[in-house]
């Protein structure tokens, strides 16, 4: 199993790079498809789950930080949490339940079909035609995403401080800027990537895997998005450890 | 595949050498372009020596009769093998293209 | 289909293929040729190893034991790679089509073209048309698989199968959901093509009609095993009466369709 999705991983990254090498590669309209199924479409999801979490966290500092006669600290809260951790993590939540699912539950329904077979038969290589579009699409996407969801979630951090908390618009900001530095957003943006390359080997992994007709497509998705979100959690822990740890 | 040119009475004929498939067809395609663009009005293909056309083959030919159709030109096509007159009819294209036994019975067709 | 010379008399040959799945054996020992420009019919009931046997020749699965042939070149053993070379000259028809649901009919058909070479997407939309015409379908290229009946795509899944003018064509029941004259337009087209063009056909089916119509090699199934082969006349003439009771379509005979009455109480009474 593990062997079979290395497998099926190290192939996809190596087809990736295929065109340079001077083989028949995959296609740009394809990558472009996926990059609106994948990317694009998600865009009002991830923006709705960050604005959110960006209100919640400043509501939940705020009253924290009131008991300490420190409101201001909000600022700080709101920007380091998000930039380093919540903005990766929530982006990649939604994007494993929107279109993780869909690209396991899209290709399982195309091995059930036979379609699968069909490319193979053809001499169309099934991983460079169907996997490499997808998984190219969640590692480009995941970070414009989660850059898009970072802005919209201190956005909503700002705004609930300002109006709710009555916090000074412009302290807010210099606050704010104040507690984090440049590596935070790299980092954040590392992580989005990883993410993406995981959902997207895993997703397509066991879409590929497929057997057992209606059936077998449900508990595959299923299955993708359960290890999806661990393997995507682990990560996380993973990289956490290494860059600020170590 | 190969082409060959020569002119005879003003019209252009072109002898085709060897198979017409996925990997040559587009060479012809290069070749027939420049004569739609010219509008060439008479235009005879020799397939004496063509040993195999496959359907992107048949529709390189296609395309360039529309071109023909368009400014009112004509095209031939002579010698052709039983072979290849068998794609041909297999999708009843012998109907749509006149096809000639040989060089001079096109040419006569084409001046006619 | 280029008029390279035959590598061997045969354009498929299978020797001794057996296959089984846990403790069934699907097929046991099966061998046959088929010779260029014919068109080989595998008959048998459902279930026989028919499909089993035609997934083996074009590759998608492997045998236990046992050797496939296709011109000469014995494809068990190849890789992905290579295999793929030898699968150019393939054409398959998919038992239910096999059609990519997210594309046109008119996509369908060109994908294989589009994706084996540089044709322009001119070239590729008029080969389409040939190809649909051919199977009766002109004027369908815009539909999408979801909006046309059972056998119509099985006659798309006949054009995209076709699409490369196949040297050897695959057909996995090609006629079952087609009413009567479209059966007749399919058999008439892979006759046609066959004799014609010199391409080879293996078909699968139990249609008997149409397997007597086009047919010049037969082979036989029954439980994964060769039961006779040969040419439709001396098929007709077997004696087998397993045989005889399939083209003949009987309902009893030695074909074990119901259990004998002291087996069936017994099957009856078991808890």
């Amino acid at each position: 199993m593990l062997l079979a999705y290395a497998q099926l991983s190290l192939q996809a990254f190596a087809s990736i790079f295929a065109p340079l090498f001077g083989q028949r590669g995959w296609r740009l309209s394809a990558l472009f498809k996926q990059m609106v199924n994948i990317g694009v479409a998600s865009m009002p999801t991830v923006a709705l789950a960050n604005f959110l979490l960006g209100i919640v966290l400043a509501m939940q500092g705020a009253g924290q930080f009131e008991k300490l006669g420190a409101t201001d600290l909000v600022a700080a809260l709101v920007t380091f949490s998000i930039l380093r951790e919540i903005g990766p993590l929530i982006t990649a939540v939604i994007v494993i339940g929107r279109s993780g699912s869909s690209i396991t539950a899209e290709l399982g329904t195309m091995k059930v079909e036979e379609e699968i077979e069909a490319l193979d038969v053809m001499g169309i290589d099934p991983v460079k035609y169907l996997v490499v579009p997808r998984l190219l699409a969640m590692l480009l996407m995941m970070p414009v995403l989660t850059v898009l969801g970072e802005g919209v979630g201190l956005f909503a951090g700002w705004l609930i401080s300002v109006t709710s908390l009555h916090l000074d618009p412009i302290f807010y900001i210099h606050n704010a800027t104040a507690a984090v530095e440049q590596k935070d957003l790299w980092t954040g943006l590392l992580k989005a990537l990883m993410f993406g390359g995981v959902v997207g080997t895993v997703c397509c992994f066991y879409g590929m895997q497929v057997e057992g007709g209606a059936e077998g497509v449900g508990k595959a998705t299923t299955k993708a998005v359960v290890t999806s979100l661990t393997a995507m959690l682990a990560m996380d822990a993973l990289l956490t450890t290494l860059i600020y740890f170590i | 595949m190969q082409i060959n040119e020569r002119t005879e009475d003003n019209i252009p004929i072109v002898s085709i050498v060897g198979d017409i498939d996925l990997e040559s067809s587009p060479k012809l395609r290069a070749f027939l372009k420049p004569k739609s663009s010219q509008k060439t009005p008479r235009l005879l293909l020799d397939f004496a020596q063509v040993t195999y056309i496959d359907s992107s083959g048949l529709a390189t030919l296609i395309e360039y009769f529309q071109a023909v159709q368009g400014f009112g030109g004509k095209l031939a096509l002579s010698s052709l093998t039983p072979r290849v007159k068998n794609v041909f009819e297999i999708v009843r294209l012998e109907q749509i293209f006149s096809l000639h036994p040989d060089i001079p019975s096109a040419l006569a067709a084409l001046k006619a | 289909m280029s008029e390279t010379k035959h590598k061997s008399p045969y354009a498929v040959e299978v020797r001794g293929l057996s296959r089984s799945f846990g403790p069934r054996k699907i097929l046991a020992d099966v061998s046959f040729q088929l010779k260029h420009g014919e068109i080989l019919t595998i008959m048998g009931g459902s279930g026989c190893g028919k499909s089993t046997l035609l997934r083996h020749i074009i590759g998608s699965l492997k045998p236990d034991s046992g050797e496939i042939y296709i011109d000469g070149t014995e494809t068990t053993k190849l890789d992905d790679e290579e295999f793929s070379k030898v699968r150019k000259r393939f054409g398959m028809l998919f038992q239910t089509g096999a059609l990519f649901n997210s594309m046109t009919v008119g996509e369908n058909v060109a994908l294989p073209i589009l994706e084996s070479s540089d044709v322009a997407p001119h070239i590729a939309d008029l080969v389409v048309k040939l190809k649909l015409e051919l199977v009766g379908l002109t004027g369908f290229e815009n539909l999408k698989p979801a909006q046309i009946s059972g056998g119509m795509k099985k006659r798309v899944a006949m054009a995209r199968a076709l699409a490369l003018d196949p040297d050897l064509l695959f057909c996995d029941e090609p006629t079952s959901g087609l009413d009567p004259v479209m059966t007749s337009v399919i058999d008439t087209l892979t006759v046609d093509l066959t004799r014609k063009l010199g391409m080879s056909a293996i078909v699968v089916t139990h249609d008997m009609t149409s397997a007597f119509r086009i047919a010049t090699q037969m082979v036989f199934l029954f439980e994964g095993r060769v039961v006779a082969t040969g040419t439709p006349e001396e098929i007709k003439a077997n004696p087998n009466p397993i045989l005889q009771q399939f083209i003949n379509g009987y309902a009893d005979g030695p074909i074990p369709l119901k259990l004998s009455k002291d087996d069936y109480l017994k099957r009856l009474l078991q808890s």
